[in-house]
Protein backbone atom coordinates (compact mmCIF):
# COMPACT_ATOMS: atom_id res chain seq x y z
CA UNK A 1 0.00 0.00 0.00
CA UNK A 2 1.29 3.44 -0.94
CA UNK A 3 1.91 5.71 1.72
CA UNK A 4 1.18 9.10 1.24
CA UNK A 5 3.76 11.85 2.19
CA UNK A 6 1.19 13.28 4.39
CA UNK A 7 1.53 9.98 6.60
CA UNK A 8 5.46 9.52 5.78
CA UNK A 9 6.66 12.42 7.31
CA UNK A 10 6.19 12.01 11.11
CA UNK A 11 8.04 8.73 10.55
CA UNK A 12 10.95 10.18 8.55
CA UNK A 13 11.14 12.73 11.40
CA UNK A 14 11.16 9.72 14.14
CA UNK A 15 13.62 8.69 12.50
CA UNK A 16 15.87 11.55 12.28
CA UNK A 17 15.25 12.39 16.09
CA UNK A 18 15.97 8.51 16.89
CA UNK A 19 19.37 8.90 14.52
CA UNK A 20 20.23 12.25 16.50
CA UNK A 21 19.74 10.68 19.99
CA UNK A 22 22.07 7.80 18.95
CA UNK A 23 24.62 10.16 17.46
CA UNK A 24 24.27 11.58 21.00
CA UNK A 25 24.19 8.60 22.97
CA UNK A 26 27.09 7.28 21.21
CA UNK A 27 29.36 10.76 21.50
CA UNK A 28 29.03 10.54 25.02
CA UNK A 29 29.28 7.07 25.81
CA UNK A 30 32.71 7.31 23.82
CA UNK A 31 33.70 9.98 25.56
CA UNK A 32 33.55 12.05 22.78
CA UNK A 33 32.55 15.86 21.99
CA UNK A 34 32.29 18.80 24.52
CA UNK A 35 29.03 16.84 26.23
CA UNK A 36 30.76 16.76 29.62
CA UNK A 37 31.64 20.43 29.72
CA UNK A 38 27.89 21.24 28.43
CA UNK A 39 26.69 19.19 30.90
CA UNK A 40 28.36 21.14 33.91
CA UNK A 41 27.81 24.43 31.77
CA UNK A 42 23.92 23.99 32.30
CA UNK A 43 24.18 22.87 35.62
CA UNK A 44 26.03 26.10 36.64
CA UNK A 45 23.61 28.25 34.87
CA UNK A 46 20.57 26.77 36.10
CA UNK A 47 21.81 26.51 39.50
CA UNK A 48 20.56 29.92 40.22
CA UNK A 49 17.14 29.00 39.10
CA UNK A 50 16.97 26.29 40.80
CA UNK A 51 17.91 27.47 44.65
CA UNK A 52 15.51 30.60 43.75
CA UNK A 53 12.22 28.64 42.51
CA UNK A 54 12.97 25.68 45.26
CA UNK A 55 13.55 28.01 47.94
CA UNK A 56 10.04 29.49 46.96
CA UNK A 57 8.16 26.27 47.03
CA UNK A 58 9.89 24.87 49.47
CA UNK A 59 6.59 24.78 51.84
CA UNK A 60 4.67 22.80 49.15
CA UNK A 61 7.62 20.84 48.57
CA UNK A 62 8.24 19.96 52.08
CA UNK A 63 3.97 19.41 52.28
CA UNK A 64 4.01 16.97 49.85
CA UNK A 65 6.96 14.91 50.94
CA UNK A 66 5.17 14.92 54.28
CA UNK A 67 2.19 13.38 52.63
CA UNK A 68 3.79 11.05 50.20
CA UNK A 69 6.32 9.93 53.53
CA UNK A 70 3.31 10.17 56.69
CA UNK A 71 4.16 6.59 57.07
CA UNK A 72 7.81 6.62 56.91
CA UNK A 73 8.10 9.85 58.83
CA UNK A 74 6.07 8.14 61.96
CA UNK A 75 8.30 4.81 62.00
CA UNK A 76 10.89 7.29 62.02
CA UNK A 77 9.73 9.00 65.01
CA UNK A 78 8.84 5.48 66.72
CA UNK A 79 12.41 4.28 65.94
CA UNK A 80 14.26 7.20 66.52
CA UNK A 81 12.18 7.26 70.51
CA UNK A 82 13.56 3.87 70.89
CA UNK A 83 17.09 4.06 69.61
CA UNK A 84 17.44 7.78 71.94
CA UNK A 85 16.37 5.37 74.93
CA UNK A 86 19.12 2.78 73.96
CA UNK A 87 21.58 4.92 73.26
CA UNK A 88 21.01 6.75 76.76
CA UNK A 89 21.88 3.18 77.97
CA UNK A 90 24.81 2.66 76.23
CA UNK A 91 26.41 6.03 76.77
CA UNK A 92 28.62 4.76 79.63
CA UNK A 93 29.72 1.69 77.67
CA UNK A 94 30.40 3.73 74.22
CA UNK A 95 33.14 5.54 76.47
CA UNK A 96 34.20 2.41 77.34
CA UNK A 97 34.41 0.90 73.62
CA UNK A 98 35.50 4.48 72.45
CA UNK A 99 39.07 4.02 74.07
CA UNK A 100 38.97 0.09 72.75
CA UNK A 101 38.03 1.42 69.37
CA UNK A 102 41.04 3.95 69.67
CA UNK A 103 43.36 1.14 70.78
CA UNK A 104 42.50 -1.13 68.11
CA UNK A 105 42.49 1.39 65.39
CA UNK A 106 45.90 2.37 66.68
CA UNK A 107 46.85 -1.01 66.50
CA UNK A 108 45.52 -1.15 62.89
CA UNK A 109 46.77 1.62 61.87
CA UNK A 110 43.39 3.05 60.50
CA UNK A 111 44.19 6.48 59.10
CA UNK A 112 40.50 7.35 58.53
CA UNK A 113 41.31 10.12 57.15
CA UNK A 114 44.13 11.14 58.69
CA UNK A 115 45.92 14.34 57.15
CA UNK A 116 44.29 13.87 53.98
CA UNK A 117 42.80 17.29 53.26
CA UNK A 118 38.94 17.78 53.66
CA UNK A 119 36.26 19.76 51.70
CA UNK A 120 33.35 20.10 53.48
CA UNK A 121 30.39 19.96 51.15
CA UNK A 122 26.82 20.51 51.51
CA UNK A 123 24.30 17.66 50.04
CA UNK A 124 21.73 20.14 47.78
CA UNK A 125 19.72 17.27 45.70
CA UNK A 126 19.34 13.76 46.08
CA UNK A 127 19.33 11.09 43.07
CA UNK A 128 19.40 12.63 39.59
CA UNK A 129 17.41 9.97 38.07
CA UNK A 130 15.52 6.80 38.99
CA UNK A 131 18.34 4.61 37.78
CA UNK A 132 20.90 6.08 39.88
CA UNK A 133 21.68 6.24 43.51
CA UNK A 134 23.90 9.39 43.71
CA UNK A 135 23.69 12.82 45.82
CA UNK A 136 24.86 16.35 44.29
CA UNK A 137 27.01 18.38 46.47
CA UNK A 138 27.22 22.12 46.38
CA UNK A 139 31.27 22.07 45.77
CA UNK A 140 32.91 21.54 42.76
CA UNK A 141 35.85 21.92 40.60
CA UNK A 142 36.84 25.81 41.90
CA UNK A 143 37.19 23.79 45.52
CA UNK A 144 39.72 21.77 44.34
CA UNK A 145 37.13 18.76 43.88
CA UNK A 146 38.36 16.15 40.88
CA UNK A 147 36.26 13.46 39.45
CA UNK A 148 37.07 10.24 41.25
CA UNK A 149 38.13 11.82 44.88
CA UNK A 150 36.71 9.46 47.93
CA UNK A 151 33.61 11.12 49.77
CA UNK A 152 32.95 10.63 53.31
CA UNK A 153 30.62 11.70 56.24
CA UNK A 154 30.77 11.71 59.84
CA UNK A 155 31.63 8.06 60.59
CA UNK A 156 32.73 6.59 57.16
CA UNK A 157 32.66 6.04 53.57
CA UNK A 158 29.81 7.70 51.06
CA UNK A 159 31.08 6.87 47.94
CA UNK A 160 32.73 8.88 45.64
CA UNK A 161 33.19 11.84 42.62
CA UNK A 162 31.88 10.82 39.49
CA UNK A 163 31.05 14.55 37.70
CA UNK A 164 32.29 17.61 38.54
CA UNK A 165 31.59 21.14 37.38
CA UNK A 166 32.75 24.65 39.07
CA UNK A 167 30.10 24.51 41.49
CA UNK A 168 28.44 21.05 41.94
CA UNK A 169 29.47 17.81 42.23
CA UNK A 170 27.77 14.91 41.47
CA UNK A 171 28.83 11.53 44.14
CA UNK A 172 27.75 7.82 43.31
CA UNK A 173 26.66 6.48 46.49
CA UNK A 174 28.08 2.95 47.52
CA UNK A 175 25.32 1.20 47.44
CA UNK A 176 24.53 2.29 43.26
CA UNK A 177 24.44 -1.04 42.01
CA UNK A 178 27.39 0.48 39.79
CA UNK A 179 29.61 0.98 42.75
CA UNK A 180 32.01 -1.44 44.13
CA UNK A 181 34.58 -1.04 46.96
CA UNK A 182 38.07 -3.08 47.89
CA UNK A 183 37.60 -4.05 51.74
CA UNK A 184 39.19 -5.56 54.77
CA UNK A 185 37.40 -7.01 57.25
CA UNK A 186 38.58 -6.55 61.08
CA UNK A 187 39.87 -8.40 63.15
CA UNK A 188 40.77 -11.07 60.74
CA UNK A 189 41.80 -9.07 58.49
CA UNK A 190 39.99 -10.88 54.99
CA UNK A 191 40.24 -9.08 52.18
CA UNK A 192 36.93 -8.76 49.29
CA UNK A 193 35.33 -6.59 47.63
CA UNK A 194 31.60 -5.13 48.12
CA UNK A 195 29.53 -4.43 45.69
CA UNK A 196 26.49 -2.29 45.26
CA UNK A 197 22.76 -3.75 45.22
CA UNK A 198 20.52 -0.64 44.89
CA UNK A 199 19.22 2.10 47.52
CA UNK A 200 17.81 0.55 50.77
CA UNK A 201 20.22 -2.93 50.12
CA UNK A 202 23.00 -4.18 52.01
CA UNK A 203 26.51 -4.10 50.35
CA UNK A 204 27.45 -7.51 48.95
CA UNK A 205 30.54 -8.62 49.79
CA UNK A 206 32.99 -11.13 47.71
CA UNK A 207 36.01 -12.16 49.82
CA UNK A 208 38.98 -13.57 48.08
CA UNK A 209 39.18 -15.88 50.36
CA UNK A 210 36.50 -17.97 50.67
CA UNK A 211 37.02 -19.73 53.64
CA UNK A 212 38.49 -16.48 55.81
CA UNK A 213 36.64 -16.42 59.19
CA UNK A 214 34.00 -13.62 59.52
CA UNK A 215 32.18 -12.24 62.13
CA UNK A 216 28.92 -10.46 62.17
CA UNK A 217 29.00 -7.27 63.09
CA UNK A 218 32.75 -6.78 62.53
CA UNK A 219 33.89 -3.17 61.04
CA UNK A 220 35.09 -3.84 57.00
CA UNK A 221 37.44 -0.48 55.94
CA UNK A 222 38.32 0.28 52.57
CA UNK A 223 42.01 -2.06 52.17
CA UNK A 224 43.69 0.56 50.10
CA UNK A 225 45.34 -2.17 47.96
CA UNK A 226 47.29 -0.48 45.24
CA UNK A 227 45.23 1.06 43.06
CA UNK A 228 42.10 1.39 44.59
CA UNK A 229 40.24 4.53 44.64
CA UNK A 230 40.00 4.86 48.06
CA UNK A 231 43.05 5.36 50.35
CA UNK A 232 43.12 2.60 53.39
CA UNK A 233 41.16 2.45 56.44
CA UNK A 234 38.15 4.15 55.79
CA UNK A 235 35.11 2.47 57.99
CA UNK A 236 32.55 1.33 55.23
CA UNK A 237 30.07 -0.88 57.19
CA UNK A 238 29.83 -3.62 59.34
CA UNK A 239 28.92 -6.80 58.18
CA UNK A 240 25.23 -8.13 58.46
CA UNK A 241 25.25 -11.49 57.68
CA UNK A 242 27.82 -14.15 56.32
CA UNK A 243 25.11 -16.92 55.25
CA UNK A 244 26.94 -20.06 53.71
CA UNK A 245 25.76 -20.59 50.26
CA UNK A 246 24.64 -24.16 48.63
CA UNK A 247 26.27 -25.83 46.42
CA UNK A 248 29.44 -23.65 46.26
CA UNK A 249 32.89 -23.44 49.66
CA UNK A 250 31.77 -19.87 49.84
CA UNK A 251 29.20 -17.57 52.19
CA UNK A 252 27.37 -15.06 51.36
CA UNK A 253 28.16 -11.82 52.92
CA UNK A 254 26.56 -8.96 53.26
CA UNK A 255 27.33 -5.48 54.65
CA UNK A 256 25.59 -2.52 56.43
CA UNK A 257 27.01 0.79 55.20
CA UNK A 258 28.27 2.62 58.67
CA UNK A 259 26.98 5.83 57.17
CA UNK A 260 22.94 6.47 56.72
CA UNK A 261 22.95 7.29 52.97
CA UNK A 262 19.45 8.14 53.14
CA UNK A 263 20.28 10.98 55.11
CA UNK A 264 22.81 12.84 54.15
CA UNK A 265 23.29 16.75 54.80
CA UNK A 266 26.97 17.22 55.09
CA UNK A 267 30.40 15.46 53.22
CA UNK A 268 34.09 15.58 53.38
CA UNK A 269 35.26 14.92 49.96
CA UNK A 270 38.81 13.72 50.39
CA UNK A 271 41.12 15.35 48.05
CA UNK A 272 43.27 12.49 47.74
CA UNK A 273 43.39 10.60 44.19
CA UNK A 274 44.68 7.12 43.68
CA UNK A 275 46.61 8.24 40.63
CA UNK A 276 48.13 10.91 42.70
CA UNK A 277 49.14 8.73 45.28
CA UNK A 278 50.36 6.06 42.96
CA UNK A 279 52.27 8.76 41.90
CA UNK A 280 53.94 9.64 45.26
CA UNK A 281 54.42 5.68 46.05
CA UNK A 282 55.64 4.91 42.46
CA UNK A 283 58.46 2.28 43.70
CA UNK A 284 55.28 0.34 45.53
CA UNK A 285 54.62 -2.27 42.88
CA UNK A 286 50.93 -2.97 41.72
CA UNK A 287 49.13 -6.13 43.24
CA UNK A 288 45.53 -5.82 41.52
CA UNK A 289 43.25 -3.77 43.50
CA UNK A 290 40.26 -3.52 43.43
CA UNK A 291 39.77 -0.79 40.35
CA UNK A 292 38.98 -2.02 37.06
CA UNK A 293 42.11 -0.55 34.88
CA UNK A 294 39.62 1.70 33.47
CA UNK A 295 38.11 3.04 36.64
CA UNK A 296 40.74 4.76 37.86
CA UNK A 297 40.32 8.13 39.18
CA UNK A 298 41.89 10.20 36.57
CA UNK A 299 42.59 13.88 37.89
CA UNK A 300 41.99 16.48 34.87
CA UNK A 301 44.96 18.07 33.85
CA UNK A 302 43.55 22.08 33.71
CA UNK A 303 41.60 23.18 36.48
CA UNK A 304 39.79 25.79 34.86
CA UNK A 305 35.93 25.31 33.20
CA UNK A 306 34.05 22.12 34.02
CA UNK A 307 36.66 19.36 35.39
CA UNK A 308 35.07 16.44 33.77
CA UNK A 309 37.95 16.51 31.75
CA UNK A 310 38.33 13.68 28.60
CA UNK A 311 36.18 11.24 30.35
CA UNK A 312 32.82 10.62 29.75
CA UNK A 313 31.02 11.77 32.90
CA UNK A 314 28.34 9.15 32.52
CA UNK A 315 27.53 5.96 34.57
CA UNK A 316 28.96 3.41 32.21
CA UNK A 317 30.57 0.92 33.89
CA UNK A 318 33.97 1.89 33.07
CA UNK A 319 33.46 5.44 34.91
CA UNK A 320 31.84 4.41 38.07
CA UNK A 321 33.61 1.30 39.12
CA UNK A 322 35.59 1.16 42.37
CA UNK B 1 -1.53 30.92 14.30
CA UNK B 2 1.62 30.33 12.19
CA UNK B 3 3.58 27.54 12.69
CA UNK B 4 6.39 29.67 14.49
CA UNK B 5 4.37 31.06 17.59
CA UNK B 6 3.26 27.43 18.14
CA UNK B 7 6.54 26.43 18.46
CA UNK B 8 7.55 29.14 20.26
CA UNK B 9 4.67 29.02 22.80
CA UNK B 10 5.82 24.96 22.35
CA UNK B 11 9.18 25.98 24.05
CA UNK B 12 7.56 28.39 26.70
CA UNK B 13 5.59 25.02 27.85
CA UNK B 14 8.91 22.82 28.02
CA UNK B 15 10.95 25.78 30.03
CA UNK B 16 7.93 26.59 32.58
CA UNK B 17 7.83 22.36 33.00
CA UNK B 18 11.31 21.91 33.25
CA UNK B 19 11.73 24.67 35.76
CA UNK B 20 8.61 22.18 37.70
CA UNK B 21 10.53 19.36 37.11
CA UNK B 22 13.87 20.61 38.21
CA UNK B 23 13.33 22.59 41.44
CA UNK B 24 9.75 21.43 43.12
CA UNK B 25 9.87 18.34 42.07
CA UNK B 26 13.52 17.33 42.93
CA UNK B 27 13.02 16.74 46.59
CA UNK B 28 9.43 14.96 45.92
CA UNK B 29 9.83 11.11 46.22
CA UNK B 30 6.75 8.67 46.12
CA UNK B 31 8.37 5.23 47.29
CA UNK B 32 11.65 6.32 46.55
CA UNK B 33 11.06 7.26 43.04
CA UNK B 34 10.66 10.55 41.68
CA UNK B 35 8.03 11.88 39.44
CA UNK B 36 9.20 12.17 35.44
CA UNK B 37 7.15 15.22 34.24
CA UNK B 38 9.23 15.28 31.32
CA UNK B 39 8.14 12.42 29.77
CA UNK B 40 4.57 12.95 30.94
CA UNK B 41 5.03 16.17 28.75
CA UNK B 42 6.23 14.30 25.89
CA UNK B 43 3.32 11.67 25.41
CA UNK B 44 0.47 14.43 26.09
CA UNK B 45 2.38 16.31 23.51
CA UNK B 46 1.58 13.16 21.23
CA UNK B 47 -1.29 12.67 21.84
CA UNK B 48 -2.28 16.40 21.63
CA UNK B 49 -0.19 17.79 18.69
CA UNK B 50 0.00 14.55 17.10
CA UNK B 51 3.21 12.12 16.71
CA UNK B 52 5.47 14.08 14.67
CA UNK B 53 5.09 17.65 16.90
CA UNK B 54 4.62 15.42 19.89
CA UNK B 55 7.95 13.39 19.36
CA UNK B 56 10.38 16.65 18.72
CA UNK B 57 8.75 18.29 21.54
CA UNK B 58 9.39 15.34 23.59
CA UNK B 59 12.86 14.77 22.37
CA UNK B 60 13.96 18.44 23.28
CA UNK B 61 12.36 18.34 26.62
CA UNK B 62 14.16 15.24 27.63
CA UNK B 63 17.09 16.50 26.12
CA UNK B 64 16.99 19.26 28.36
CA UNK B 65 16.77 16.94 31.11
CA UNK B 66 19.82 14.84 30.15
CA UNK B 67 21.58 17.21 30.60
CA UNK B 68 21.11 17.28 34.56
CA UNK B 69 21.46 13.52 34.83
CA UNK B 70 24.34 11.18 34.63
CA UNK B 71 22.95 9.09 32.31
CA UNK B 72 23.97 8.69 28.68
CA UNK B 73 22.95 12.04 26.89
CA UNK B 74 20.47 11.25 24.63
CA UNK B 75 19.08 7.88 25.99
CA UNK B 76 15.63 9.91 27.40
CA UNK B 77 15.50 11.78 24.40
CA UNK B 78 15.78 8.32 22.64
CA UNK B 79 12.62 6.62 24.34
CA UNK B 80 10.92 10.26 25.12
CA UNK B 81 10.44 10.75 21.24
CA UNK B 82 9.37 7.57 20.75
CA UNK B 83 7.02 7.19 23.29
CA UNK B 84 5.72 10.28 22.25
CA UNK B 85 5.35 9.13 18.64
CA UNK B 86 2.98 6.15 19.50
CA UNK B 87 1.17 7.48 21.90
CA UNK B 88 0.30 10.39 19.48
CA UNK B 89 -0.40 7.87 16.53
CA UNK B 90 -2.53 5.76 19.07
CA UNK B 91 -4.43 8.50 19.43
CA UNK B 92 -5.20 9.76 15.55
CA UNK B 93 -6.36 6.49 15.23
CA UNK B 94 -9.10 6.39 18.21
CA UNK B 95 -12.39 7.23 16.15
CA UNK B 96 -14.15 9.95 17.97
CA UNK B 97 -11.31 11.09 20.29
CA UNK B 98 -11.99 10.01 23.35
CA UNK B 99 -11.61 12.27 26.84
CA UNK B 100 -10.14 9.69 29.58
CA UNK B 101 -7.34 8.48 25.98
CA UNK B 102 -5.43 11.51 27.74
CA UNK B 103 -4.69 10.29 31.49
CA UNK B 104 -4.16 6.75 29.70
CA UNK B 105 -1.82 7.04 27.15
CA UNK B 106 -0.13 9.01 29.82
CA UNK B 107 0.26 6.36 32.50
CA UNK B 108 0.65 3.64 29.31
CA UNK B 109 3.37 5.69 27.86
CA UNK B 110 4.94 6.26 30.98
CA UNK B 111 5.06 2.35 32.04
CA UNK B 112 6.73 1.90 28.60
CA UNK B 113 8.97 4.70 28.66
CA UNK B 114 10.26 3.73 31.86
CA UNK B 115 10.85 -0.50 30.64
CA UNK B 116 12.21 0.92 27.35
CA UNK B 117 14.81 3.28 29.06
CA UNK B 118 15.68 0.33 31.74
CA UNK B 119 15.94 -1.88 28.49
CA UNK B 120 17.98 0.28 26.64
CA UNK B 121 20.07 1.50 29.60
CA UNK B 122 21.10 -1.97 29.95
CA UNK B 123 21.79 -2.59 25.84
CA UNK B 124 24.31 0.39 27.01
CA UNK B 125 26.07 -1.24 29.39
CA UNK B 126 24.29 0.22 32.76
CA UNK B 127 24.22 -2.02 35.22
CA UNK B 128 20.96 -2.92 37.64
CA UNK B 129 18.18 -1.36 35.95
CA UNK B 130 16.18 -4.59 35.37
CA UNK B 131 14.89 -5.35 38.89
CA UNK B 132 11.87 -5.37 41.08
CA UNK B 133 12.40 -1.81 41.34
CA UNK B 134 11.51 -0.86 38.38
CA UNK B 135 8.14 -1.74 38.60
CA UNK B 136 7.34 0.95 41.38
CA UNK B 137 9.37 3.08 39.18
CA UNK B 138 7.18 2.72 36.27
CA UNK B 139 3.78 2.53 38.53
CA UNK B 140 4.74 6.42 40.41
CA UNK B 141 5.43 7.91 37.43
CA UNK B 142 2.87 6.20 35.01
CA UNK B 143 0.19 7.46 37.91
CA UNK B 144 1.61 11.27 38.37
CA UNK B 145 1.49 11.54 34.72
CA UNK B 146 -2.18 10.50 34.12
CA UNK B 147 -2.60 12.69 37.03
CA UNK B 148 -0.99 15.59 35.34
CA UNK B 149 -2.06 14.56 31.68
CA UNK B 150 -5.09 17.16 31.64
CA UNK B 151 -3.52 20.07 32.92
CA UNK B 152 -0.59 19.23 30.63
CA UNK B 153 -3.31 19.00 27.83
CA UNK B 154 -4.39 22.18 28.48
CA UNK B 155 -1.23 24.15 28.35
CA UNK B 156 -0.07 22.13 25.19
CA UNK B 157 -3.56 23.26 23.23
CA UNK B 158 -2.47 26.71 24.52
CA UNK B 159 0.51 25.84 22.25
CA UNK B 160 -0.47 24.22 19.78
CA UNK B 161 -4.16 25.14 19.17
CA UNK B 162 -6.62 23.68 16.39
CA UNK B 163 -3.78 21.31 15.68
CA UNK B 164 -5.29 17.71 13.94
CA UNK B 165 -2.92 14.98 14.74
CA UNK B 166 -1.02 13.58 11.38
CA UNK B 167 -2.48 10.34 10.66
CA UNK B 168 0.14 7.60 10.79
CA UNK B 169 -0.43 4.51 7.88
CA UNK B 170 0.77 1.99 10.19
CA UNK B 171 -1.83 3.22 12.88
CA UNK B 172 -4.92 3.53 10.69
Amino acid sequence: MAVSRRTARPRFTLLILILASLTLITLDVRGGGSIPGLRGRARDLFSPVQSAVSSTTRPLTDFFSGVFQYQQLKSDNARLRGQLAQLQAQQIQDQYLQQTNKDLSDLLKLDFVGDIPTVAARVIAGPESNFQVTVVIDRGSGSGILKGMPVVAGSGLVGRVIAVSPAQSTVLLLTDASASVGVQLAPTAAVGVASGEGAGHLLDVTLFDPNAPVTAGSVAVTSGLAGSPYPRGIPVGKVAGAVPEVGVKARAVTLSPVVDLARLSYVDVLVWTAQAQGAASSSTPSTGGVSGAGSAPSAPSTGGGSSSGSSPSTSTPTSVGP
Amino acid sequence: MNPESAWLRGGLVVAFVFILHEALLRGIRIDGVRPDLLLGLGIVAGVVAGPERGAVLAFGAALLGDLFVNTPFGLSALVACVVAFLAGSVQSSLRPTQRWSTPVLAAVGSVLGEILWAAVGTVLGLPGLLHLHLIAIAVVVAVVNAALAWPLAVVLRWAFPGVTPTKVSSFT
